[in-house]
């Protein structure tokens, strides 16, 4: 009788990083599809374009490095399939592949791939396009026939994440699952409620498809956000001012993007700042018991 | 129904001893003392003393015949000093120490281990008899039985009894990290001084007090053979005597643990013997734990911590041999629960890391 002999745990959580990626994936279908039956072929061209780039991009660059190919984690599909999603619907399909190179070599594999990444690389690619083609990134909306039912399906919508905020109902799963953070949402959602009420801003104008995305999909993104549980109610409250900030002097889609980026430079700041304090060591968990 | 099944008596026995007091070609009967605080648990000859898996400890191996016993005398109402007497003659593992509250522990390793459910169902009045003996003993004015609140059962059977004899019983959620002695202790004794021992050691309280019985059993949790059940064992027996006992394995088994799937030592073989300490066996039949990926600091490890530490700095500092960084992220408080790893979809063995990064500062040291 062979054994085998390994250092415990001897049992695992049926969990991995593949299972997690190819649920948020999963997770963006039912939004990726309305913005197909919303906006056409065109819609469905540039996600197919920007989720192949990002697999090929990937498997090249691990190629060309020596690397084990890991295009089937699931990762490079999601960076593929959120850039997209950030996309607004009539734009020359070689933007897409643009975009996405620049957010797999520079965002991803130039920090040294998955896990490594500081900035969040769908994030990174949308601003490069956003400074260097500006004109190219916006989208007057079309008038569209059939009445829009709000937050469910609007055809006023510039991009294609704005089709539908409720198609993105998955997130919730990825919650209950804890494939993803609740406390980044969280905080964020509530700072950003809190301000448009102060502010008097419309919420509809705010709660658009392109935020929940950012929200639940965007700023939760692991390597790029802080691992302390202080340090991601601050992640999240920190995105959510600088949002307001931004949607106050230019405009909501900007915020999102940059708002995150800005916040993905504080995260090894948050995590320094923000580790566990041995004087309340047992407190937390005492409190529940 | 019965709770535990009673083995039958294994052809041999290897009992690790300090220093033998018998020789090779002795006979000896159930409950004779053949060391310094070793009791034989079997009767027959011995046949084999040598150092055999521990390179440190001498083992006994005796070769079972009839079940002969000898004569247990109990001692007729000890005084603590006496009893402090009797538990160290009966070679109980359990440190008397002057305390206000006697916590027992009652958890268990749900759903792997059951052994502490079965005991409180099958010997309740000893259990209870046992923690009154070592309330006496360490002079404690409380005395507490946690059990996991999963345990309707149990606790339904208790209530009536513990009243009466004035001893509290407090549910606990039925969770992982719940059995851990200094987390139990901050929790309930809040402060004053505290003793936990657990269910086991009650028992083999009682027996030694009142019928001057040695430890020479334990009831271990058997999961993974044909029929997953509790098992009254005797200290010696090789693991796969037990597995034998519930109908013996499934297939090819690929890893034996001892003592829970999370902090448990996987075996190299199915003679390992049963020790006082045993209290779970579980066979596993896919030893495979996955393919390790790099961190993606998804932070579901600093999420489970029952310390608030950041297991995956710990590991990475590790990894990278950076143990300062590791003491300064409190590497020491680290009670390798596992409860880190046991998340991680990356499957990174973050114990292990841990266990080496406090291997080697101990080496500098």
């Amino acid at each position: 009788m062979k054994l085998i002999i390994s250092a415990p745990p001897h049992i695992k959580e049926d969990v991995s990083i593949e299972k997690i990626m190819w649920s948020m994936v999963i997770a963006l279908l039912p939004v990726t599809l309305m913005a197909v039956y919303v906006f056409g072929l065109s819609a469905l061209y540039i996600v197919l374009v920007s989720v192949l780039t990002a697999v090929l991009t990937e498997a090249i660059l691990q190629k060309m490095s020596d690397k084990r190919i890991t295009i089937q984690d699931g990762n490079a599909v999601l960076i593929g399939l959120l850039l997209a999603l950030l996309f607004p619907p009539n734009i020359p399909l070689w933007i897409p592949i643009v975009g996405v190179m620049i957010a797999m070599v520079f965002a991803k594999h130039a920090f040294g791939g998955l896990g490594h990444t500081i900035f969040n690389p769908p994030l990174v690619g949308v601003a490069f396009l956003m400074i260097s083609w500006p004109s190219l990134m916006t989208f007057a909306s079309a008038p569209r026939f059939g009445a829009s039912l709000p937050y469910i399906l609007e055809y006023g919508a510039t991009r294609l994440a704005d089709v539908s905020p409720l198609a993105m109902i998955g997130a919730l799963y990825l919650l209950y699952k804890r494939y993803i953070d609740w406390r980044i949402p969280l905080s964020f959602i509530v700072i950003v409620a809190l301000s448009a009420l102060l502010l008097r801003i419309d919420l509809s104008s705010i709660f658009t498809g392109v935020l929940i995305l950012g929200i639940f999909f965007l700023a939760t993104d692991h390597s790029t956000t802080p691992v302390t549980k202080i340090g991601r109610f601050i992640f999240g409250a920190g995105c959510g001012i600088l949002i307001i900030i931004y949607g106050q002097f230019g405009t909501y889609f900007e915020g999102i993007c940059y708002s995150i980026l800005l916040m993905n430079c504080f995260t090894a700041l948050i995590d320094k700042y923000t580790a566990p304090n041995p004087s309340r060591r047992y407190v937390s968990w005492l409190k529940k018991s | 129904m019965k709770q535990i099944a009673v083995m039958k008596v294994p052809e041999r026995v290897v009992i690790p001893v300090t220093e033998p007091l018998v020789a090779i070609g002795d006979t000896v009967n159930v409950g004779q003392k053949i060391g310094e605080s070793e009791h034989s648990s079997v009767s027959g000859e011995v046949v084999e003393i040598s150092k055999l898996s521990n390179k440190n400890v001498l083992s006994l191996v005796i070769k079972t015949s009839e079940d002969l016993s000898i004569e247990f005398q109990p001692k007729e109402n000890p005084s603590p000093e006496g009893i402090k007497q009797i538990l160290k003659l009966a070679g109980i593992p359990i440190e008397l120490t002057p305390s206000e509250i006697v916590i027992l522990n009652g958890t268990d390793e749900k759903p792997y281990v059951t052994a502490n459910h079965a005991l409180m169902l099958e010997y309740l009045d000893e259990i209870l008899g046992g923690l009154k003996i070592l309330m006496k003993a360490t002079g404690a004015s409380r005395g507490v039985i946690v059990i996991c609140d999963s345990d309707s059962d149990v606790m339904g059977v208790m209530k009536a009894d513990a009243k009466e004899n004035e001893i509290e019983i407090i549910p606990s959620k039925t969770t992982y990290v719940q059995c851990t002695e200094d987390l139990m202790k901050n929790a309930i004794a809040k402060g004053s001084k505290a003793m936990v021992s657990n269910i086991g050691i009650a028992k083999a309280v009682y027996d030694a007090v009142f019928l001057g019985k040695p430890l020479i059993e334990a009831v271990v949790t058997v999961t993974g053979a044909k029929e997953s059940q509790n098992v009254l064992a005797r200290i010696g027996a090789p693991l796969r005597s037990l597995i034998e006992t519930c109908g013996g394995y499934e297939g090819e088994p690929e890893k034996i643990i001892v003592n829970g799937p999370m902090t448990g030592t996987a075996q190299y073989t199915d003679e390992v013997p049963v020790t006082k300490g045993t209290y779970g066996v579980l066979v596993q039949y896919d030893g495979t734990t996955g393919e390790i990926r790099p961190c993606i600091d998804c932070a579901r490890c600093v999420d489970v911590c029952p310390k608030d530490l950041l297991p995956n700095v710990l590991a990475i500092s590790a990894d990278h041999a950076r143990f300062d960084v590791c003491v300064t992220y409190r590497l020491k408080d680290c009670i390798e629960c596992g409860s880190c790893a046991y998340v991680c979809p990356s499957k990174i063995p973050i114990v292990q890391l841990i266990k080496y990064a406090k291997a080697e500062l101990e080496k500098k040291e």
